[in-house]
């Protein structure tokens, strides 16, 4: 029954306490706070560009054209759609590696045209492009790089398959192909004289707001190397 | 008493209700950071596994530069490299898992005949949609489809009529369903492919391949001589009998050339031993490889199966002898396989290859990635031509591996 009331000193240490509590906790509330709303978005966008590059990595991977000089159902054809420039304004290539979706090929129908109907064609080798300009209809109003991918590649390299806006926002693509010896910025395997394929790809985006963007892909199957460039063997590798 | 209890109970409850707050503040905090931190290293580990791959490609690759072509040896490097995925390739902090299989031990599906289709469990609708989708002529056949077909279809497109460049391109072909080509056959009463069970029957995926081929030289990779130009000395130098090659050049001064074996062993005068002679040193085209060949060294049983007519006597009698074939001739030695039987089946067969399957799993922390790629190998240098992700989600059951690796190995420079 000693303790009544509170002295001075029991006061000023419970004022002290609970004011630097409630300090700490408005402090890490408010960064939480900030962190909450700025995060999903830069790690959104972290995440789409890691999904971009994943994407595009992939589709590199299987780029492939035959050996077959008869073969026009394959190719990797880079180049200016007006004839008035040297350099690239897209890009389009067949690939192995745009697998069948996986709802299909765990799906138990047994009947094609059923398939066919829920999934479209799947498999074999896809015709991929990469432009500024859209083809068809892409349903969107935004610009930006464009990728198109129809299964299978029917040897048309303007047009055909699904498009969509893969990277928003790109105001201008610069694409570089390596011949084993340099980079240069077209390339063609249907009137160039090689069937042979670039060892990497190289694309600088220019956004509409801030830096420059490059990247870099290897493709695996191709036969260039420093020790064996196209320009050697191959023949001219421009249009 | 009463009101200092009550008072003191709030207390504690208010200290209690400040503590909850906290601990869900910095949850929530820390909730986000391991999200994006089990993202971030999610993507690193997959780098890292692919990067594994990588390593484990060119390790194979390596191996595959002082393999024998000209007669497949199982007992060599290349093929027992990893052991069956058994041993786990250390690179840096990640793993690497492989295995080279011949494309020669699979049913070629850009030259197998109607007859070998048919062996392979398909009805007859789908070996003309298949035989149709891959040949040139622009008239299907009765039960097939060209492009009267596939042009109706919701989302059109034209039948390739050129052949096939990846096992998944069936799935275009009319007919070909992701459950009939990748589950075991479910009517096998008519034929089995394999010995044993219904249920042990392998997909029709685990047995395709687009890519087989084989060099067409002698076991010591020496050209063959070629029975459509060589003269009568050539050939009794090559170690042709006498007799066989005055047979050889009078047949096709009379009848033409030859378009196949068959052909010339059923030439009047011709023996075994002949036959085993023609089949160790000649050839009947001039073509430096030969596509779909399926090779009497490496091929299992379902796949020797596929081939028309063979008899149950035959196949076991090379099941017996694989692996230890030294020469393609020595086929002729098999019991069962006399000049006639031979002149049915020798076209279909090999001994050499040139085309090779990689298998890899790349490992790091959570993630698991796997690939599979082709590489053909050119005078003694390999090169990649091919690079997938197998279509299986899980690979491991089709490809007979364990679970785990049971041994590790740092994966170093192969040594010469």
């Amino acid at each position: 029954m000693s303790k009544r009331a509170f002295t001075l000193i029991e006061l000023l240490v419970a004022l002290a306490l609970s004011l630097t509590i409630i300090g700490a906790i408005s402090t890490s509330f408010a960064l939480t706070l900030d962190y909450t709303r700025t995060t999903p978005e830069r790690l959104n966008a972290f995440q789409d560009s890691n999904q971009v590059r994943r994407t595009l990595d992939g589709l590199f991977r299987g780029a492939f054209v035959s050996g077959d000089a008869d073969d026009l159902l394959t190719y990797f054809v880079a180049g200016d759609s007006t004839g008035q420039s040297s350099t690239s304004d897209s890009l389009t290539f067949t690939t192995l590696s745009n697998q069948p979706e996986g709802s299909f090929l765990i799906s138990d129908s047994e009947d094609f045209e059923e398939l066919q109907n829920r999934y479209g064609p799947q498999g074999g080798t896809a015709e991929v492009s990469l432009s500024l300009t859209a083809v068809g209809d892409p349903e969107t109003d935004d610009t930006g790089l464009f990728l198109r991918v129809q299964t299978p590649a029917d040897g048309d390299t303007t047009q055909g398959g699904r498009e969509r806006l893969l990277i928003p926002g790109v105001t201008a693509i610069t694409y570089e192909f390596w011949d084993g010896a340099e980079w240069v910025q077209t390339w063609d395997t249907v009137n160039g004289g090689s069937r042979r394929i670039p060892s990497a790809v190289r694309l600088t985006l220019d956004y509409e707001e801030g830096d420059s963007e490059y990247l870099t892909f290897r493709i695996p199957n191709s036969d260039v190397t420093s020790e064996d460039p196209i320009t050697q063997t191959g023949g001219a590798t421009g249009p | 008493m009463n009101v200092k209890r009550t008072q003191r109970g709030s207390a504690f409850i208010l200290a209690l209700a400040t503590m909850v707050v906290m601990v869900l503040v910095v949850t929530s905090f820390s909730v986000r950071l391991e999200s994006h931190l089990k993202s971030e290293t999610g993507r690193l580990e997959r780098r890292r596994a692919d990067n594994a791959i990588q390593a484990g490609i060119a390790r194979a690759m390596a191996s595959l530069t002082d393999a024998n072509l000209n007669v497949l040896d199982t007992n060599e490097e290349w093929a027992t490299l990893g052991e069956t995925g058994s041993v786990a390739f250390i690179v840096g902090d990640a793993q690497v898992r492989l295995q080279i299989l011949d494309t020669t031990r699979y049913v070629n599906l850009n030259t197998a005949t109607e007859q070998q289709l048919e062996k392979l469990n398909l009805t007859a609708e789908q070996t003309a949609a298949l035989l149709d989708w891959r040949e040139e002529q622009l008239q299907p056949r009765q039960l097939g489809a060209k492009d009267e077909y596939y042009n109706t279809l919701p989302t059109p497109y034209n039948t390739k009529l050129r052949r096939f460049e990846s096992v998944s391109e069936i799935f275009l072909v009319r007919g070909f369903t992701p459950y009939f080509v990748l589950n075991p056959p479910e009517n096998t009463t008519a034929s089995l492919i394999s010995a044993g069970n219904a249920a042990d029957q392998p997909s029709l995926a685990s047995l395709l391949t687009t890519d087989s081929q084989s060099p067409n030289l002698r076991a010591d990779g020496s050209e063959r001589v070629n029975l459509n130009q060589a003269q009568n000395a050539q050939l009794v130098q090559a170690g042709i009998s006498n007799q066989a090659a005055q047979a050889i050049v009078q047949r096709r001064n009379t009848q033409g050339q030859f378009t196949s074996f068959s052909q010339v062993f059923n030439v009047n005068g011709i023996n075994v031993q002949d036959a085993e002679t023609l089949m160790n040193v000649a050839t009947v085209t001039a073509e430096t490889f030969l596509p779909g060949k399926i090779n009497i060294n490496t091929a299992p049983e379902a796949v020797i199966r596929t081939i028309p007519d063979i008899t149950e006597d035959q196949v076991q009698g090379i099941l017996s002898r694989q692996g230890t074939f030294e020469e393609f001739g020595e086929l002729a030695q098999v019991p069962g396989f006399s000049t006639n039987a031979l002149s049915q089946l020798v076209d279909y067969f090999t001994i050499s290859c040139q085309t090779f399957l990689i298998r890899l799993e790349g490992r790091k922390g959570t993630v698991t990635s796997y690939m599979e790629a082709v590489v053909t190998v050119t005078n003694g240098q390999p090169k990649l031509i091919k690079m997938n992700r197998p279509l299986q989600r899980n690979p491991l059951v089709l490809w007979e591996w364990e679970d785990e690796a049971i041994t590790d190995q740092t994966l170093m420079e192969p040594t010469n």
